[in-house]
Parts: structure tokens; sequence; C-alpha cells
């Protein structure tokens, strides 16, 4: 996978060069926005991160004229400037992610494998909340890589809440979910199914918080 | 003391009216004196035309005086005041040859056919009598006889009434004239003026928004002018300072960014022990610490920037804010065991305000609440509608706020207890300062029947 790295701050951009390096993505940078612009003429790329204060041509500016010229490879905006409307206005512009430094490096490869796999047509198949993973073609549930044994309700259960991850599902919500599976469904038994669910996937940073009032809701919870 | 005069209008007052009204008083007094010329002069003629009258029917006949005084003479007189008249003809040696004893014998010298006039008192009562002294045509020797006519004052005393009255009438009226003058001089040239203060009470405070001067008066002009020129100013100013606070965050922003990658590079690449682990640990998070309050200070430069904005806000539903911002915040209150919760949410409650703004007041009020906390506990949310508010309340069970120190706790950078590191002392600072923006007002107080603290913000009630 090659990258290209659009960062003004030399230092930066080196070590983030470094650290992309590690993980195995091939890295060109590009200190300014002219240079950016000349790369991007002669040079194909699977993924641009790109900075938007920059000398001379602005970030905004590359990514305009690259969309203009109907150039659809995925672009992650990184960048200090983290107001609603920044990133919204980015957006706009054609780019397919935003992210405010400082970033944690996880978090950024994170969202460019995403990106990627996006920019190659396949859907994901699995989704993750800390080391707990749901694969929905084969429909199971994994902590640190392990099978989560689920009786049929709690698996409907944590796939509803897994499909929301970091959103509040309604009592209501799940409760419709199950029914199909059990004609009545007590708040009492929801419930319960909620305690066996956190007991089984404790341990993998995913957890199932109670919005009181509001529902239920899994997110990742890091360990203090 | 007499107070300096504060208002154009009561200065106007004092210089206009004033000097009329010392005017008017001057001409009075000389009115005054002149309606006694006047009313002496009338007298004076109807008392030479009697006197002539009366003279001219006196002759000398064989050595003795005959006189017959027509009813004429004293129909002269006659008048609506009943003044008393009185005549005497008298012979050059002071013989009464006829009228009344009561007009004494003249005794100055008197030319021949010459009158005077002199004041004189009759039965008591105050008279102006004529002297005349009348050659007797049928003799030649310079016989003469004196005759003296006296009319009481009233007829002269109620003429210069009359006279002065009139004057009086026609100052009074003079004085209306400039009062309604100055009613309209009050309306139409200083109608500006006040348009104009009120004109900027109206202006919201903070305003940037320049003065028209193309329909201002003439002398209302340097002030407009001078007061565009101190907005502009102002305007560039807070531009700079603006460009200021987001540069240095952008710098800031950037060199965390450097040493967290820096960070990520050292936990990857060496076999670090516990302590060295640690460390790093702890940079982060005082990395993350540090971002926090950056982008603190980035949205009370907003909140800036929101009240010099030229207000274009749309009402929100702040129940949605509320949901998505107890998500953002749920694992936070998870890892410190706290139960976050929603009491009453009122979908329908919606107030006026930026998306961004709202946000950033509701987050940073329930983080305040967690960061609190000092050990397990509920956090509890309600957005109900009042009947002219909309009344955001959150409540916690933690150790609340004394009520010595509940003012200062919207103070910058004021922490209740300096040993919490992850407080910044910025989070109540701005929701007050959103809310301050945002016309909503907030109230601390202890929870009905509980510890802990209950803070209530209420917006105005938008109109639908």
């Amino acid at each position: 996978m090659k990258l290209l790295l659009v960062e003004d701050n030399r230092e930066l951009s080196s070590w983030l060069s470094r650290l992309l390096a590690q993980s195995g993505y091939a890295v060109e940078q590009a200190f300014t926005g002219e240079e950016a612009a000349h790369l991007l003429l002669t040079q194909n790329y699977d993924a641009i991160l790109l900075d938007l204060t920059l000398p001379g041509i602005k970030g905004q500016t590359v990514l305009k004229q690259l969309r203009h010229k109907n150039n659809q490879v995925p672009v992650l905006i990184i960048s200090a400037l983290d107001t609603l409307n920044d990133i919204i206005e980015n957006l706009n512009l054609g780019a397919d992610d935003y992210l405010a430094k400082p970033f944690d490096i996880q978090e950024l490869e994170a969202r460019l494998r995403s990106l990627l796999r996006r920019a190659s047509g396949k859907a994901n198949p699995i989704v993750a909340c800390g080391a707990l993973s749901y694969d929905s073609n084969s429909k199971k549930f994994s902590s640190h890589g392990e099978d989560i044994n689920l009786t049929p309700r709690e698996y409907a259960v944590l796939e509803a809440l897994i499909r929301q991850t970091g959103k509040t599902v309604s009592k209501k919500e799940l409760a419709d979910g199950l029914f199909t599976l059990d004609d009545t469904v007590s708040p009492k038994a929801l419930e319960i199914y909620i305690v066996r669910l956190r007991k089984k996937i404790e341990g993998s940073g995913a957890q199932i918080i109670t919005l009181r009032g509001l529902g239920y809701m899994l997110t990742y919870v890091a360990t203090t | 003391m007499l107070q300096p005069l504060k208002s154009l209008k009561s200065r106007l007052i004092l210089w206009v009216f004033l000097p009329t009204v010392f005017i008017s008083t001057i001409d009075l007094f000389v009115t005054y004196n002149n309606t006694d010329t006047i009313a002496t002069l009338v007298q004076e003629q109807l008392l030479k035309g009697g006197a002539n009258i009366i003279s001219e029917q006196l002759a000398k006949i064989d050595g003795s005086y005959e006189i017959s005084v027509p009813p004429a003479a004293f129909e002269l007189f006659a008048s609506k005041y009943r003044d008393r008249v009185f005549y005497s003809v008298r012979s050059k040696k002071g013989l009464l040859i006829a009228g009344d004893e009561e007009l004494s014998t003249y005794t100055a010298p008197l030319q021949l056919e010459q009158e005077k006039y002199f004041l004189s008192t009759i039965r008591g009562e105050p008279v102006r009598v004529i002297v005349y002294a009348h050659a007797l045509p049928s003799t030649a020797s310079g016989d003469y006889a004196i005759t003296q006519v006296a009319q009481t004052l009233r007829g002269y005393a109620a003429f210069k009434k009359d006279l002065f009255l009139l004057t009086i009438r026609e100052h009074l009226l003079l004085l209306s004239i400039v009062i309604i003058g100055l009613f309209i001089a009050f309306r139409w040239t200083l109608s500006p003026l006040i348009q104009f203060g009120e004109t900027l009470l109206q202006r919201q405070p903070g305003s940037l928004e320049k003065l028209d001067e193309k329909k201002a008066l003439t002398e209302i002009r340097p002030v407009i002018f001078a007061m565009n020129d101190y907005v502009a100013r102002l305007d560039k100013t807070l531009t700079s300072y603006e460009q200021f606070v987001a540069n240095t965050a952008h710098q800031l922003r950037t060199s965390f960014a450097i040493i967290t990658s820096q960070i990520n590079f050292g936990h990857r690449n060496s076999q670090l022990d516990q302590t060295q682990k640690e460390v790093l640990n702890a940079i982060q998070k005082t990395i993350l610490q540090g971002t926090k309050v950056i982008n603190q200070l980035l949205v009370l430069a907003a909140v800036e920037q929101n009240r010099h904005a030229l207000g274009t806000t749309s009402s929100i539903a702040l129940a949605s804010i509320i949901q998505s911002v107890m998500e953002e915040l749920a694992p936070l209150a998870q890892q410190k065991n706290i139960e976050l919760g929603i009491d009453i949410l009122d979908e329908t409650a919606s107030v006026i305000g930026p998306p961004n703004l709202l946000r950033e007041l509701v987050s940073n009020l329930i983080d305040n609440a967690i960061q609190h906390m000092e050990t397990e506990g509920m956090i509890t949310v309600s957005l109900q509608q009042e009947k002219n508010s909309v009344l955001m309340s959150v409540v916690d069970n933690g150790v609340g706020i004394p009520a010595l120190e509940q003012k200062k706790v919207f103070d910058r950078f004021y922490r209740l207890d300096d040993s919490k590191p992850n407080s910044s002392g910025l989070g109540l600072a701005i929701v007050k300062e959103i809310s301050d923006s945002l016309n909503a007002t907030i109230d601390l107080k202890t929870p009905d029947n509980a510890s802990g603290l209950q803070v209530d913000v209420r917006f105005p009630k938008t109109l639908l």
C-alpha cells in the first residue's frame, strides 16, 4: 500500500512515516501543497493523508484540484483545525474522513484501514469494539480472537448493540428484536441477558453501559 | 446647589425660556410707566377740553361776571367709572365766580392762556386738576379769570389698568408662542439625536455592526464616524485575537501530535520495562489533558466570536444533543463507576443557538459533574419545558459545592480542589459564557432531599 503524507511539519511527518512504514505502508512525504500537487500528477497512491494548513497551496486547494480531475483516491484529512465547520467544509470538498491532531497512531491506522477497504469496494464484514469483534458472515462473536458462546437471545441483543456501537439502543428496540424469538420478553428478562452478556465480553474492553432512562450502549471503555 | 443640567432639553429650556421671561419682565416694567403717561395725557386732554368750554362761557357784563356752564362741559367726562368732576372759576383776585369752594385758590404764578396740571385731593379723594388763566375778551384791561377743573382718578386708573392688562395679555401670548416653538424645536431638532441614542441602546451588547452615517445630521456625524472607527478597530483587534488563538492552538496541537507519534513509536519499538511504560502513558495522559484545555480555550474564543457575529441561528431540539453527549461521555463515567441517566427528556423542547456551542454547553456541564464525583455515584440529566423557558438540569449526588464557592466556580481556571489534575477549571466558565451569550441563566443549588449539586440552565423559550 502506497501512501502520500502531506504534512508541512517535518518532524511530525518523519515520525508518522516511520510509524506507518513499520506497519507495512510505503510512505512518500510532501511538505508543501506544490510538492503534493506535483507528486499527484505523476504518481498513483492508495490513500492520501492531507494536512490543511500548508505553506503555499493550502490542503483544501490540493483536495479540490484532485477531485476536480476526478481522482477518487481516498483522502484522510489530518488537521489541527477541528471546529464543526472545518470538518463539514472539508468533507463537502470530497475528503473521506477527518482526524484532528493530536491523534493516536492506532486511531489513524484504523481509519486508514477502513478507508482502504471502502475504496477496494469490499464491505467490511467485521465490526469491532475494543478486542470484541463480530463477523457478520460467520455470525460469530470473538474476544481476543477466541469465539464467545452465546444463546440465540444473547446473540440477538449483542448484535443489535454492536451494530450501533457508541449509540444508545432503547430497551424497547432490544425487546422488539427479541420478539421473533420469544413471544414475551419482559424487561426483567432483558436485564438478565445484559448481565450475562457483560460477563461474557469482560476483558475485551467493550462494555455494555446502561444509560438510565435511555437504554443500553456498547462502547469501548479504556481501563484506567 | 444646582445640579448641572444633564440634558439638552433642560439646557435649551433654560437658555431660551429664561431670557424671554427676563425681557418680558423689563418690557412690562417700561410699559407700566408708559401706560401712566398715556392715561395722564388722555385725562389732561379731557380736563383741557372741559376747562375751555367753561372759560369760554365767562363774560364780564357791567363789571360783574356772568357765566352759565353748559351741560356739554360735564358730558365730556361722563364714563362708567362715575368720576366726580369739580370746577371753579375765580377772578383775578381769587373771588369765586362760579363752581365749588373746595377747589382752593391757585396761588402759584400763571401765565395767560396757559394751563397747568397738578394732583390734589378733594373730599378725601385724589383728583387731577387743570388750572387755566383765561383773558376776558370783553375787557381790554388785561383782566382774566382762573378756571380750575378737577376730576377724580377712577377712570384714569381703570384706563391705565386696561392698557397694562392688554400688554400683559400680549406678553402671555408671546410666551405661549415661545413655548410652542420650543416644543416643536425639541420634536423636530432633537428627535434625530434622541433616536440616535435609542438606536444605540437597542443594539445587542458587543455588536460590531456599523452605524449608518448617510442619513445622520451633520452634528451627529462625527460621533458616528468615531464610533464606526472604534468598532472597526475593535473588530480588527478581536479578529487578530481570534487569529492568535487559532494559530496558538494549531501550533500546540502540532507539537502534541509530534509527541504522541513519538510515544507511539516508543511503545512499538522498544522493550520497555513497567516504569518506562508508565512514564509514556503518563505523558500521553498529560497530552490528552492539554488538548482538552486547548479545545476549551477555542470554545471560549468561539463564544466571543458568536457574540459579535450577527445571529443566524436556528431553533434546535436539545434532547438529541443531550443524548449524543451522554453517549460520548458514557465510557468516561463508566471508568469511574458513575451511572449516567435521564429523568425527563422532553423531545419537543427546543432552544435557539449555534449547535456547536449548545453541544459544548451540555458536554461541559455533564463532564464537569463526572470530573468532580469523588467516587461512584449517579448523574441525572433532565430536560423539560417551563412556562417561559426550557430547563435543563444536571443533578449529581457527589460532594456538591459549598455555597461560598458557588459564584467563583464560573471563573476561568478556578478549581475547587487543586489536587484534581483532570480539571482544567474551564468547564463551568465555558458553561457560563455560552449561557450568557444565549441569554440563558444558570442556578446552582443542592438538590432536594439529597447531597450533591444541581445545576439548572434555563434557556429562553423559542417562539414557534
